[in-house]
């Protein structure tokens, strides 16, 4: 069978699988690989000794270094002073009493406890008669040492009066200890305490007005008023316990990770394993989860042992606060816990698919960990907030997400930027992971070096691999926040500038990405983003459609509103007026050049042109249609200021709609004219809004969405418009699709390798005509 | 049922250096019949039934199997043949039980078939006294015999064996080969690589003697005599590799040259091995 022209549907489709069940296949494997795992005594030893071992032993070296500086805070434990005879000590003690008494009323813990002693005559404090007091001090014996240099009567009128003498004193105190500066504080309070009320008193017996103090200040401190020591240590603390779980789930996954990829590589069972009929994918994947699961096992015994432990020590308040941690947070932790194993699994299995033995293994992982470890302490810097690029840098962004979820402190937006950034890494590993997993350089490597997996391949492809296609998303994911991130901020352009610049960043993350790495990989462009002509009734069929969409995204809207899926909050509202407000400010050419046009091209490019044509090489239309459009539609939730809701089900909606356009064409540029008629409507309604309302097109003006639905003739003739469209895309394809078809189905009942992730290079589309059996032309 | 045509396979070396592994090879094997893969180390055999199976692929030619070919159609490839390797290892945590079922899995038999293939496997190879023991605890000959009931779990009408005697006793080596004279009853098509020629020679039906990635001679043992002028294999092998060294060319064989023992053919093979 000859193919004088080459199939437009490119990679071809994959022949019929045989119906077998994929999930439990990949569920056993994991399963299987479970079971030799903790079969294991090593790693139940990592699992479970290291944690019962480790946190009682690092809550001892708290207690040591962090908890004894802090001790000694006044109302938590007494201050001891130090004089060098009793009758000092007793004349000094007077005067604190009295200054404590008038501190009394504070509002402090501490002070009042110490208030209600010294009224019942008794100090919060004890003290000791030492001979030298400045070595006492230096000693730790007391914490602060009191010389009495002159005690005399005042002046002759208060002697009169019996009550005022003046008492001159040093005050012996260790700035270096805690302890024995908080001492000071406390008595340097009590005493001014004192001498502020004897001002007082002797300028009003002199008639003066007791206000002549030129400012008064009372101190106001935030919240947890008692506990001022421990706010600064605690900031920095609560970043620790993230750092640790992680650093212990790391070491939970990285035992099977090794001995799952290069330890079966080393014992020879790796061959047999990849001799059998499942795809290498499959294979990956089962070892992925039996890791995850491990590493997650490590992370709850770790988790219950270190609360325990932080319970059992009463380092509760220390570390989360006055307010303590709920469980509901318990959960929450653990959630990012299996997020970031599911990421750090990935990475794992991608690194040391790359070995050939344990032992090269573990050469690998050393650095991997130690540049895990850096990022980790990089979070304990105090102060250090979750923004920027620190949002979407893999491991910081999760270290200081549960040290703001400690904190009680999080910001959703950020939260999902780090979550979704995360799992497109993650993804983006298995990626890298599957395509290494297995290859015969690393099953065979006497016979190669590995470097040559990241060489550019040597024939060209037709379609991008899944792994580059996911790859690629995982780049533009974070670039684009980043991009916009900063565009945001930047406050030197003025409006139009601004959308200039936003069609700039749109161009250069959603093509150059793309291309950059369709060049890599030696993609062929036209091909690789689906740049083929298309019929013109294909086109035809795009403009009708983009013409006649819009009122669905619009109504779609109404309808979640009403239906009450999605619920458009005033501000929600409020900004899209000003939206809508700044719109009508830009010129018309400017605003559907850098809000229709170029973000409908660009993003048709990556979504319909590199992320369908990737993940249509290991799945079925349906299927990476599908994704894709979640994929889009997700792009389109999270913008960098807040969440967009109602924009994720209209976006999959209109990704559905060109995924199948561009699948049935096989060509994106259809779908590029769609696109852009599409944003370019909305925006221009929004323009013209005035316009339209004065030939009495307009929408009704109003603030409640559920009852903006569009009139039914509307309605009726966008549905007749849609399915012409429709109408004219499917005719207008049909010859283009039965000769794909026939092509593709010429293996029947042959599967290809669907796992291996090798995209099907252009000469085997034309091998495939060749039917098995049939001897070669 | 195995078609090889002109299966080349080139390495790169760390320093770029081109290495011709395989070099233009074409046989075939059919249903029911033993093939001798023979050679010393490095000929290429192992090479070979790798692109066989798809693990590697050529970099030119290709090899059918039931009409399918390997590179195109790995999966389909696989789950028709059975691979005994030398390099192979088994899961130390798993019983031998476990790790027949985990493959009869990975092969998509369905339960009952694979516990019914154990039975039959257990029987045929004797596994029954170690079954449920772990990986880990067996013997050589015991592992090897794991190994065979492993490449036979899912019925294969192929099978690959790469040196299956490698490493055992006599005894061993001779119950393996009993195993594989069963293969060829059961109307198997068997590609055997081995060293080990005097076995060879009186357990295949044909025979290509490899030696740097190509055929010297190829054919039954009939036909290997006619050609060589040798009465044994190993003659003909002392003699391929004695020309070998001399001129990178098939040797033209000599009766002079015959007079060389059998026993140092057998040592200078063996000798090779690592």
């Amino acid at each position: 069978m000859s193919s004088p022209e080459p199939p437009r549907e490119n990679p071809p489709a994959r022949g019929k699988r045989p119906a077998r069940t994929v999930t439990p296949r990949f569920l056993r494997l994991m399963l299987k690989e479970l079971r030799e795992t903790l079969r294991d005594r090593r790693t139940i030893a990592t699992l479970i000794l290291m944690p019962l071992l480790v946190y009682p032993l690092l809550s001892v070296a708290f207690e040591r270094f962090l908890l004894s500086s802090m001790k000694a805070v006044p109302g938590h434990s007494e201050p001891v002073l130090g004089f060098v005879s009793d009758a000092e000590a007793q004349d000094f003690a007077q005067y604190l009493l009295r200054g404590n008494s008038i501190l009394g009323p504070r509002d402090d813990d501490g002070t009042k406890t110490a208030a209600r002693d010294a009224k019942q005559g008794a100090l919060p404090l004890s003290y000791e008669v030492v001979n030298d007091l400045r070595q006492s001090v230096l000693d730790g014996r007391v914490d602060v040492a009191v010389r009495v240099r002159k005690s005399s009567a005042a002046s002759t009128t208060a002697r009169k009066k019996g009550d005022e003498r003046v008492i001159d004193c040093e005050l012996i105190y260790d700035p270096q200890s805690a302890a024995s500066r908080d001492a000071y504080n406390w008595v340097e309070r009590c005493l001014n305490a004192l001498n502020q009320r004897s001002l007082e008193r002797q300028l009003r017996d002199k008639g003066v007005a007791s206000r002549v103090v030129p400012v008064q200040t009372s101190a106001a401190p935030l919240e947890g008023g008692g506990e001022t020591a421990s706010v600064s240590a605690s900031h920095s603390l609560s970043a620790l316990v993230p750092l640790i779980l992680i650093l212990m789930t790391i070491t939970g996954a990285v035992y099977p990770a090794i001995d799952l990829t290069a330890g079966e590589r080393e014992r020879g069972t790796l061959e047999m394993l990849v001799a059998s009929p499942v795809p290498r994918m499959q294979l990956l994947l089962g070892k992925y989860f039996a890791v995850l699961i491990v590493a997650l096992l490590t992370a709850v015994v770790n988790l219950a042992a270190m609360m325990v432990t932080i319970a059992s020590i009463g380092m509760a308040p220390l570390l989360f606060g006055s307010k303590g941690i709920s469980f509901e947070e318990v959960l929450e932790i653990m959630a990012l816990l299996v997020l970031f194993a599911a990421f750090f699994s990935a990475v794992l299995l991608a690194v040391t698919s790359f070995a050939r033995s344990f032992k090269e293994a573990q050469a690998y992982l050393i650095p991997l960990m130690l540049a895990s470890i850096a990022p980790g302490m990089l979070s304990m810097i105090p102060g250090l907030k979750l923004q920027g690029p620190l949002v979407v840098t893999p491991l910081v962004n999760i270290v200081l997400l549960a040290r703001d979820l400690l904190q009680h402190n999080v910001d959703p937006v950020t939260a999902l930027w780090v979550v979704i950034s995360t799992g497109l890494f993650a993804l983006a590993a298995i990626g890298v992971a599957a395509r290494i997993f297995g290859t015969d350089a690393i099953l065979y490597g006497s016979h190669g070096t590995w470097s040559d997996l990241f060489r550019r391949p040597r024939r060209a492809s037709a379609a991008p691999t899944p792994t580059s296609g996911l790859l690629c998303l995982a780049i533009i994911f974070p670039t684009y926040f980043l991009a916009s991130n900063l565009l945001g901020r930047s406050t030197l352009v003025g409006l139009d500038g601004r959308l200039l610049l936003a069609a700039l960043v749109t161009i250069l993350v959603f093509l150059q990405i793309p291309l950059a790495l369709a060049v890599l990989n030696r993609v062929d462009l036209t091909t690789g983003f689906r740049l083929e002509s298309a019929p013109v009734a294909a086109f035809a069929g795009a403009l009708v459609l983009g013409v006649s969409l819009w009122p669905f995204a619009h109504q779609l809207l109404v309808w979640l509103s009403q239906w009450e899926v999605i619920e458009f909050d005033a501000r929600t509202l409020a900004a899209a007026k000003q939206l809508i407000g700044k719109i009508q400010e830009v010129p018309p050419a400017l605003l559907i050049t850098t809000l229709g046009i170029v973000p409908a091209v660009c993003e048709e490019f990556f979504f319909r042109g590199y992320l369908l044509s990737s993940l249509r090489n290991s799945m079925s239309a349906t299927r990476a249609i599908l994704l894709s459009s979640i994929l889009f539609g997700l792009f389109h939730l999270v913008a960098t200021d807040r969440l967009h809701f109602e924009r994720l089900v209209p976006s999959t909606a209109l990704g559905l709609a060109l995924g199948w356009l561009c699948i049935r064409c096989g060509s994106a540029l259809p779908g590029m004219l769609l696109h852009a008629i599409h944003n370019s409507l909305l925006l221009a309604a929004a323009h013209y809004q005035q316009q339209l309302a004065d030939w009495g097109w307009g929408l009704e003006q109003t603030d409640d969405i559920q009852s903006a639905g569009l009139p039914t003739s509307w309605l009726v003739a966008a549905t007749i418009g849609t399915a012409i469209g429709f109408a004219l895309v499917w005719f207008g394809t049909r010859n283009l699709v039965t000769t794909t078809s026939s092509q593709s189905e010429a293996p029947s009942g042959l599967s290809a390798s669907d796992g291996t992730l090798a995209g099907p290079q252009l000469s085997q589309t034309a091998q495939l005509s060749h039917r098995p059996g049939e001897p070669p032309a | 049922m195995i078609s090889v045509h002109e299966l080349t396979k080139t390495f790169l070396t760390t320093n770029q250096e081109e290495i011709l592994a395989v070099d233009h090879l074409t046989f075939r094997v059919s249903s029911g019949e033993v093939f001798g893969l023979l050679g010393p180390n490095g000929a290429g055999k192992t090479t070979t039934v790798r692109m066989i199976l798809g693990l590697l692929n050529p970099t030119s030619g290709y090899a059918e199997v039931e009409g399918m070919r390997s590179s195109e159609f790995p999966e389909e490839v696989k789950r028709r043949v059975g691979l005994v390797s030398t390099s192979a290892g088994l899961y130390q945590w798993l019983s031998a039980r476990e790790l027949l079922l985990f493959f009869a899995d990975l092969y998509g038999l369905p339960r009952d078939h694979a516990e019914a293939r154990l039975v039959k496997l257990t029987r045929l190879m004797d596994l029954g006294p170690f079954l449920d023991q772990r990986c880990s605890t067996l013997s050589t000959g015991q592992r090897q015999r794991v190994h065979l009931a492993r490449a036979l779990i899912h019925d294969p009408p192929i099978m690959l064996l790469d040196e299956p005697t490698r490493g055992l006793d006599v005894f061993g080596s001779q119950a393996i080969f009993d195993y594989i004279s069963q293969l060829r009853r059961e109307g198997r098509a068997v590609i055997v690589t081995t060293h080990r020629l005097d076995e060879a020679q009186r357990l295949c039906d044909r025979f290509g003697l490899m030696h740097h990635g190509r055929f010297v001679l190829e054919g039954t043992l009939d036909e290997l005599r006619r050609q060589s002028g040798r009465e044994t294999i190993v003659e003909m092998f002392m003699e391929l590799t004695k020309h070998a060294e001399r001129v990178q060319a098939p040797p033209a064989f000599s009766p002079e040259s015959a007079a060389t023992a059998p026993e140092s053919a057998q040592a200078s093979a063996e000798g090779a091995a690592p």
